[in-house]
Formats: structure tokens, sequence, C-alpha cells
């Protein structure tokens, strides 16, 4: 049986069509996922993320913890958030997470929905070999909800609502106890905007309600996998998984092969050594036609050099993009391969991503949305 | 929303006889399926099709469905007003009109069919209704 998240009223009012994702069931779009898509990089979209799993590990040794079970440096200060990854014992990715800072000895992990189970029975494992002590975990993911309001308005919406105690920084994280709410300045869309953990479960479906009435475009999965897309994110579980290792995800910089020691460090000294033989790439059609997953990508002469592993329609650029995974030598941005899946080739080019223009869209733009 | 003026399949395409031809479309409840229909691709006109046998296929988001020949013939139209693109030509225009109105300017091809008494072997609005009740 799926979980079903704390906000499914809400979800139901507003007309959402649902799916089952990582054991939830979720909202899968609303009306169009094309104009929730647009809504995000012009305006403003909300989405419903409870499906992520939100674990609180405490104690003393907490951070030390952490930077031995995953592979970025883990900060200490309260208010700093970081992208990390759990790896296994050869180097593969076993989830990618955000590590976020609530206090000396307190942070919350956001992982994966399909990834929850697995990385609270690794932590467990890895309790054993990490020899320190003072450390709590506690997945509070079912007892919490958690919402991301994302696009050029996102701030100000969501200011609106809660007021102005909001981290001011991208990546910032603020603990508003007395409130029972963790805001992030974090997101998977590539635009600014924050995410927000409501330990009052009834407070987030409110807060859902309050940002659709302001103007916020509810979004679902669909839009969110499209946006994470067009951002060049890799998605957990379609373009990365335990054989993937993060010199080939291209998340090197997610990793700090100078910390002392953390699980997969060995066997990643040793690819860094070997140097890598494939590479994550966006991939970005001529046409309207995507590239799928499990698409061969050939070359001009129909050497094969690689996989696709996903693929969307980009309603912001208007052409079929994708990520795959290709052999170095055609791994350079303005390689033109073909994709070939079942019903036929489509022309692809290796581009660097976020696929959109980062002057016009994203967190970085020049011009105001 | 079934419109009784013509027939369907289970595999949720629409058939029309308009005269010697049977126009072709998805039904409504096949877009609602796929979300928003970002490309359509028909086999190009003047090539055989058979009654069952893929005649092109739908992308969406997230999947590629093909589209199933109501009846066998030969396609006669393909409707590049709407942005549906024969084989091997891609069109540059969105098929917005096949999400938007899949039983009017959405069609997506005609085809001449070699045996007319095919079309009524197909099924009723009233047993396609059902259908659509028992997929629930």
């Amino acid at each position: 049986m799926a979980l079903r998240t704390p906000l499914e009223e809400v979800h139901r009012d507003l007309g959402a069509r649902f799916t089952e994702f990582g054991g939830w069931f979720m909202p899968l779009r609303y009306s169009s996922a094309l104009r929730e898509t647009i809504a995000v990089r012009e305006a403003v979209g909300i989405f419903d993320v409870s499906h992520m799993g939100r674990i609180v590990i405490s104690g003393g040794g907490a951070r030390s913890f952490l930077n031995y079970a995953t592979s970025n440096s883990i900060p200490g200060r309260p208010g700093r958030t970081r992208y990390t990854l759990f790896l296994n014992n050869l180097g593969g990715i076993k989830d990618d997470d955000i590590a976020m800072v609530l206090e000396d000895t307190k942070y919350i992990l956001v992982v994966n929905a399909a990834s929850r189970e697995k990385i609270i029975s690794w932590i467990d494992e890895v309790r054993e070999s990490w020899g320190g002590s003072e450390l709590s975990v506690e997945d509070e993911t079912e007892e919490t909800a958690m919402v991301a309001v994302q696009g050029p308005k996102a701030v100000q919406t969501v200011r609106e609502i809660l007021g102005e105690n909001l981290p001011g920084r991208k990546f910032r994280v603020a603990h508003l106890e007395d409130r029972g709410l963790v805001v992030s300045r974090t997101g998977y869309t590539g635009e600014d905007g924050y995410e927000i953990i409501f330990f009052d479960q009834d407070e987030g479906a409110t807060f859902f309600r309050e940002a659709v009435a302001m103007g916020a475009q509810p979004c679902g999965l669909e839009a969110r996998d499209i946006l994470r897309l067009e951002a060049g994110l890799p998605l957990y579980g379609e373009d990365m998984n335990e054989e993937t290792d993060p010199f080939e995800a291209d998340l090197e910089f997610a990793v700090d092969m100078e910390k002392e020691d953390f699980i997969g460090k060995e066997a990643l000294e040793k690819k860094r050594d070997r140097g890598r033989e494939k590479k994550r790439v966006g991939l970005r059609a001529t046409g309207r036609r995507a590239p799928r997953p499990g698409d061969r990508l050939l070359t001009g002469d129909g050497e094969e050099v690689g996989i696709v592993t996903s693929g969307a329609f980009s309603p912001t650029i208007g052409l079929g993009i994708g990520m795959g995974y290709v052999q170095i030598e055609s791994s350079r941005p303005g390689t033109r391969l073909s994709s070939l899946g079942p019903r036929g080739k489509i022309s692809v080019e290796v581009v660097e991503t976020p696929f959109y223009d980062q002057d016009r869209y994203g967190w970085k733009r020049k011009v105001q949305g | 929303m079934i419109p009784d003026d013509r027939r369907y399949t289970k595999t949720h395409e629409w058939a029309k006889m308009e005269g010697d031809l049977v126009r072709v479309g998805i039904t409504d409840h096949a877009v609602e399926e796929l979300g928003d229909v970002t490309y359509v691709e028909v086999k190009r006109v003047g090539t055989r099709v058979a009654k069952g046998e893929p005649m092109g296929f739908v992308e969406s988001n997230k999947a590629v469905e093909d589209i199933y020949a109501p009846v066998s013939g030969e396609i006669v139209e393909v409707n590049a007003a709407a942005g549906v693109a024969e084989e091997g030509r891609e069109v540059e225009s969105a098929p917005d009109p096949v999400s938007e109105d899949p039983y009017g300017s959405g069609w997506i091809a005609a085809i001449r069919p070699d045996d007319p008494s095919e079309y009524s072997g197909l099924l009723s609005p009233e047993d396609y209704r059902k259908l659509l009740e028992e997929e629930k």
C-alpha cells in the first residue's frame, strides 16, 4: 500500500491527478504539466514534497558521523545546508541528499523517497564501523509535511505568508523552532525559492492553500521532473544508482577527497587514478521529440557510445531534452549523436546544463521574472 | 466526452466515416492519460496500414504510445495543421490541437479503407463508454 501525503485533501480539492512514486501516492499534475513548468520559470509554483524522507540525526557525534557516512564535507555551523552522497564500499551512489544544520548537534537529512528505508538501515550498518557514539537517528517523514515553493516570485510569496525570519541567502536554512518550521533556501527546479518542513502537518496543508490563493501554481511530480531535467539535475534511481560513481555522474563537487575517511573513499581513490570511462551529460534534441530512457546513443558512424537515462520535452526551450552517459571521447559539448529507440532515431547534441539561458531563467538570472 | 457521430477502439483511438475516408484521432480519455501531447508522428501519406497495427505514435512528457490503425487501408491525409508530423519529417509547430481539441481540429490522419465494412465492427460510443467504466 502506498503511503498517503498529509496534503491529499488539498490536492483533491485542486483537482489533482495522482500517481505512485517512491512508495507514495502523490499529485502527478493538476492541469497541464507544461503550464505548471512555465509558471515556475516565470512566476511561482508550489509542490507537495512530503514524500521526501526527513531523517533527524542528532547528538554530539552527528557531524562526525555524517562526515564519515557521506561524501561531502558536512558544515558545523547552524544555518548551512550541503548536498552530499551516501556511497557504498565500492564507491557507488546509494543516495543523494541534503544535510541541513539545525543546531551544533542536530541535522536533518532530506533523502529520496524510494531510498528512505535503505538509507536508514545503511545508517545502522555504517554506525558499527564508525566507532563513535552519541548519535540518535529519527525518521520524522511520516509525522511531518514538506512543501517546496519555487520560481522568481517564490521568495516574495513565502515571505508574505511566513514573515521575515527566513534565510536571506541561497542554500541557507532557518530552524524556526517555536513555530515548528524548518525553512531552507533550496530546491530541485533550478529556480530560487524555499523548501519548508512543517512539524505540524495541518499547517503544511494550510500553507499550501494560502500560497495557491495568492497565485502560486500548484505543481505535480510531472512538472517537477521536467524542471529538474531542464536544470540538469540528476534523479536518483533514474540517472544514477549503486553502480554509478560520483565522478561519472558528474557530481565531484559533492565529494571531498581531502576528508580523512569516509565510506567509499578508498574505492574512489582507485577510480580517480584510473580516470573515468564515461560521464553523465546533457542531451538536447534538434526537434520536439525527446530522447528516452534506454535509448542507445550512436555516433555518425553508428558506433554505440552511450545510453539515455532520462528525457522529456522542455517547454522552456521548446525542444526535447535528456540526460545520459557517454564515453569520455563523446562527452564534449557540441558532439552530435543520435538517440536510437524503439521508434527510430532522433538527432541530439551533447550540451552543458542547465538547458535554459541562465541570464533569463534560474536562480542566477539577471532579468527578474 | 464521447461524441456519438463516430466509432472507437479499445486502444483509445476514434474513427469517423466521412464519405469514402475514415478520419482518425485519439480520444479525450487518451489525452487525459497522456497529459500534454508534445509530439505526434504518423506514417507518410501513401503508406498502407493494417487494422490493429501501429500507424504512428504520440509522445507526452513521460510516455510514448503507439496509435493503432482502426481500419486497414492507405493513409491519405496527415493533419500537418495540427502539428502532426509525417514519419521522418519533424514539424516545428506544437501538436496542441491534439490535446486541446482531440475530436475536432486535433484529428491525426485520414485513411482510405480497403473494406468500409470494417468500420461498423468498431466499438460504438456506448461500448466505448462501458469500456472506460470497466477500466476505472
